[in-house]
């Protein structure tokens, strides 16, 4: 925990409850470093998007503090805000129909004042992030008519777009299909190694273990373990906090061990 | 196509906002011509001139003009607001009274005119007036208040409150309606059809003080407003404080419409039609749609005014009853077009 001063990005002791409900986020630290991708796993209500929205300050905690490039959030604009935190939601609809370089061009909100036009340092901002996500090509299709997969690789540019220092993408891979996945990931891990940070919140244990630097294990609101892949991803770990149905196989190659479902009994 | 050239720059918006202004300017200075009385332009040009006065200028200048410049301001408040709540409360079919404005205003108004004793005018303003005013703000801060709780506003609830209220305060017109006495009641249905028939310019310009901070404000949130379209929490994300344009959303409709409805009444169908129609025609930029929808808003109000004024000349039609019935086929074809 020394190592809070290099962090980017630190979550210290915050605590969450939303009114009449009995979920609760208790005393939950982390700190994601320069170039880390740090992995959020857990089971179903463990509170990993509401971490998530705390960490990217878009909710306030009760208690506790975040702070970015070592200042506290709360004392932050929004807009200074997201032009150091990237963050993309679980879901986003698509109310009106714009089209997917508009889409990618809203990340420039905290970078324009007025009415909001773009200027050259904009736009060349809004392709590069386009260029990364891979969504070129799809530049004046229309938004709301493109695919689950395809929405999340236009939003994940628009979030570039903000030139953000730390990532905090929620599921941003929940509608892709195993190629595109592996590709995002890819990705992240990509602009990481260029000196960003990511905090990705995610179901999938392979994807989690096989690019993330660093896990958080979540349940019921408390960190149960934190630590690199190959301490979390153990039969005996994943199985206190998911129950049984699940098994941990050594893998053939070197990137850590495989989560698989076990059909245990099923006719 | 390079990306630059989709990007909406400054030019092109202007140029096609442009478009639309010339439109409405031409309805404004034209539809004074037209009424009970023919008009000759050529007089009406005398007078800009300072050459002559008459009665025709007269006419044109202390009777049309300012009618015809209340409903362009009414029509154009009622048709941002529109605009405005349509992404706001995320739905295409929310409209300016969904807030439980016009019922509340309604209210006010019959309840203003079915106690006579209580009639004072004052400038340009009558008890009606204030009555109409207080049961707008009163009805739009309770459904406010009613719906935010500690997590926000829930838009959910602000629309299913304010459809309440409306119907609530119809009971309460229903009960204010049987309990008066029956030569009122004519007074009362006029001032349900909505008309612009009462105007001179100071009731114009105590107009004002509601619409011009209103409709400013929605202009002001037209990029949140845009970034509202991908969700509550993207839009936070990119960096836009969604309670605060919540909040002024809500304050700015509500100023610009109890304007409108103080005036002229509840004139329906003028907030759902008009941006659906400027949409279709410019695209989902709310940059370009607020404005644009405020000079089509009042530019289609104008010409159904005008439409009120000459068809049963010399006596005139409610207004309200000519937007309704443009507006209802048009909102019937969007509600099965959502269903396809």
């Amino acid at each position: 925990m020394n190592s809070w001063k290099k962090a980017l990005l630190s979550v210290e002791e915050v605590c969450f409850s939303y009114p009449r409900a009995n979920f609760a986020l208790k005393q939950v630290s982390f700190a994601v470093e320069k170039g880390e991708v740090l992995g959020v796993i857990g089971p179903n209500g463990s509170g990993k998007s509401t971490l998530l929205r705390i960490a990217s300050g878009i909710m306030a905690p009760s208690s506790g503090r975040v702070l970015a490039l070592a200042g506290d959030l709360s004392a932050l604009s929004r807009k200074a805000r997201a032009r150091i935190l990237g963050y993309l939601p679980q879901q986003a609809p698509a109310r009106l129909d714009f089209s997917v370089q508009e889409a990618v061009s809203m990340g420039r909100f905290p970078h324009c004042r007025g009415a909001g036009f773009l200027g050259p340092e904009d736009v060349a901002a809004v392709e590069r992030a386009m260029e990364q996500a891979d969504v070129l090509g799809l530049a004046g299709r229309s938004f709301s008519r493109l695919s689950g997969g395809e929405r999340q690789r236009v939003l994940l540019a628009s979030v570039l777009a903000q030139q953000p220092r730390v990532l905090l993408l929620d599921e941003p891979t929940s509608a892709m299909d195993i190629h595109q996945q592996v590709r995002f990931f890819r990705l992240v891990r990509k602009l990481c190694s260029q000196g960003l940070s990511a905090v990705v919140v995610t179901h999938d244990l392979n994807l989690a273990s096989r690019f993330s630097h660093r896990l958080l294990l979540l349940k019921d609101g408390r960190v149960i373990q934190e630590g690199p892949p190959a301490a979390l991803i153990t039969q005996q770990v994943l199985a206190s906090v998911y129950g049984e149905g699940i098994r941990v196989l050594d893998s053939p190659d070197a990137a850590g061990p495989l989560v698989v479902p076990d059909p245990g009994g099923a006719p | 196509m390079t990306s630059a050239t989709l990007v909406q720059s400054p030019g092109r918006f202007m140029a096609r906002l442009a478009v639309y202004a010339v439109l409405a300017v031409a309805v404004l200075i034209l539809a004074p011509f037209f009424g009970a009385e023919p008009l000759d332009p050529g007089v009406v040009l005398h007078a800009v001139l300072g050459k002559s006065a008459g009665v025709g200028a007269d006419i044109f200048f202390l009777h049309r003009l300012p009618r015809v410049l209340l409903a362009f301001l009414v029509g154009g408040s009622l048709a941002v607001s529109g605009a405005s709540l349509q992404v706001v409360l995320r739905n295409p079919l929310a409209e300016p009274f969904i807030l439980g404005i016009a019922g509340g205003g309604a209210v006010g108004a019959v309840f203003a005119i079915s106690v006579p004793a209580l009639m004072i005018t004052a400038g340009p303003f009558s008890t009606v007036h204030v009555f109409t005013l207080a049961g707008c703000l009163a009805c739009m801060a309770a459904i406010y208040f009613l719906a935010s709780g500690a997590t926000g506003v829930s838009m959910n609830t602000i629309l299913l409150a304010g459809v309440t209220f409306n119907v609530l305060c119809g009971a309460a017109i229903l009960l204010l309606r049987y309990l008066v006495s029956p030569h009122l009641l004519v007074t009362m249905d006029r001032w349900m059809m909505g008309g612009l028939d009462v105007v001179g310019y100071r009731e114009l310009a105590g107009l004002l003080p509601l619409a011009v901070p209103g409709v400013f404000l929605l202009f002001i949130h037209a990029p949140a407003l845009n970034q509202l379209a991908f969700g509550e929490e993207m839009a936070a994300g990119h960096g836009v404080d969604v309670a605060k344009v919540h909040k002024q959303v809500f304050l700015g409709t509500g100023l610009a419409t109890a304007a409108a409805v103080t005036m002229a009444g509840p004139i329906g169908f003028v907030g759902l039609v008009v941006p659906h129609a400027v949409r279709r025609l410019s695209g989902h930029d709310q940059r370009l749609v607020l404005p644009a929808s405020f000079l089509a808003g009042g530019g289609f109000l104008t010409l159904c005014d005008l439409f009120a004024r000459t068809v049963v000349a010399p006596t005139e039609m409610p207004v309200g009853i000519i937007t309704a019935m443009i507006g209802g086929p048009v909102f019937l074809r969007i509600l099965f077009k959502k269903r396809d």
